[in-house]
């Protein structure tokens, strides 16, 4: 971004932070707009809001659904009866 | 039949009825297989010690679970979860250092920095290739970071609990969550476009 550009838009660092900020919570309204203005402008920061949303879903759907090993085996289950009857 | 042989077998009949679903759970908050089995192991070494103190009055599911849920915030106290960062997991200035090398002084991104390059029919959620590049690219977050990230999508938490037991302000987190999508963007570029 040019030097006039960045009087009045927020740098990229501080703009995909509000990225961020706007999942959790309300943007001061002032925020919003240059947010916007920033985002509508600099495609890499449209791309890091786009990459951002994707990884939410992705890594939504990993905790509601355990990859892989959604059950432990019936050797860990084996291991663990005998680990709690040596313990007493 | 003797007393302790009674408790053995009901804690091996909770073993079968409940360990998956307190592995799941488990697994669900730290997205690690051998921390989740070790939080498992833990809760029903706990459970055999306090077995005399379960009354009934809550179901046994239930107070497994309570206990579970104790364990997963010491674990995400202790020193433990603190040094296992050390493992294959970067540090959190080693990860401040990385993403701050992604842009200039000025705050815009480095023109070297490891932008676009990605396709977007493979970035997306129904990718498995790239959900599972993702999960590896979650297991090299410092862990705090990673549990910043996994902490939004548990049910149960609302984002006071969170910063408590992360101990951060609501500004550190959204600030973590940055730095974190940030070294997942570096991650999964880097994966890409070796």
């Amino acid at each position: 971004m040019n030097k006039m550009m960045r009087l009045l838009f927020y740098p990229c660092r501080k703009a995909t932070e509000l990225v961020e900020k706007r999942h959790l919570t309300r943007l001061r309204p002032t925020e919003s707009l240059r947010l916007r203005a920033h985002v509508t402008m600099c495609r890499s920061c449209a791309r890091y809001a786009h990459e951002s949303e994707v990884f939410d879903k992705a890594l939504s759907g990993l905790t509601q659904q355990p990859p892989d090993a959604p059950a432990l085996s019936a050797a860990e289950k084996n291991q663990l009866i005998d680990t709690l009857k040596q313990s007493g | 039949v003797t007393k302790s042989a009674n408790k053995h077998d009901q804690l091996t009949e909770w073993v079968h009825t409940y360990s998956d679903s307190l592995y799941q759970w488990a697994y669900h908050k730290t997205l690690h297989h051998e921390t989740a089995l070790d939080l498992v192991q833990e809760t029903f070494l706990a459970a055999t010690h306090g077995f005399d103190s379960f009354r009934g009055e809550s179901s046994a599911k239930t107070w497994l679970f309570r206990i579970l849920n104790h364990k997963i915030t010491d674990y995400y106290r202790s020193s433990y979860y603190k040094k296992s960062t050390l493992r294959e997991q970067i540090d959190e200035n080693t990860g401040d250092a990385i993403v701050s090398s992604m842009f200039t002084q000025n705050g815009d991104w480095h023109a070297s920095g490891p932008m676009g390059h990605t396709s977007d029919d493979d970035l997306s959620a129904d990718n498995p290739a790239f959900v599972a590049l993702l999960t590896r690219c979650m297991d090299d977050l410092p862990a705090k970071w990673r549990q910043a990230v996994t902490a939004r999508y548990l049910t149960d938490q609302d984002p006071k609990i969170i910063c408590q037991e992360l101990g951060i302000t609501p500004s550190n987190y959204w600030q973590i969550l940055h730095r974190a999508k940030l070294l997942l963007k570096k991650c999964i570029t880097g994966a890409r476009n070796p």
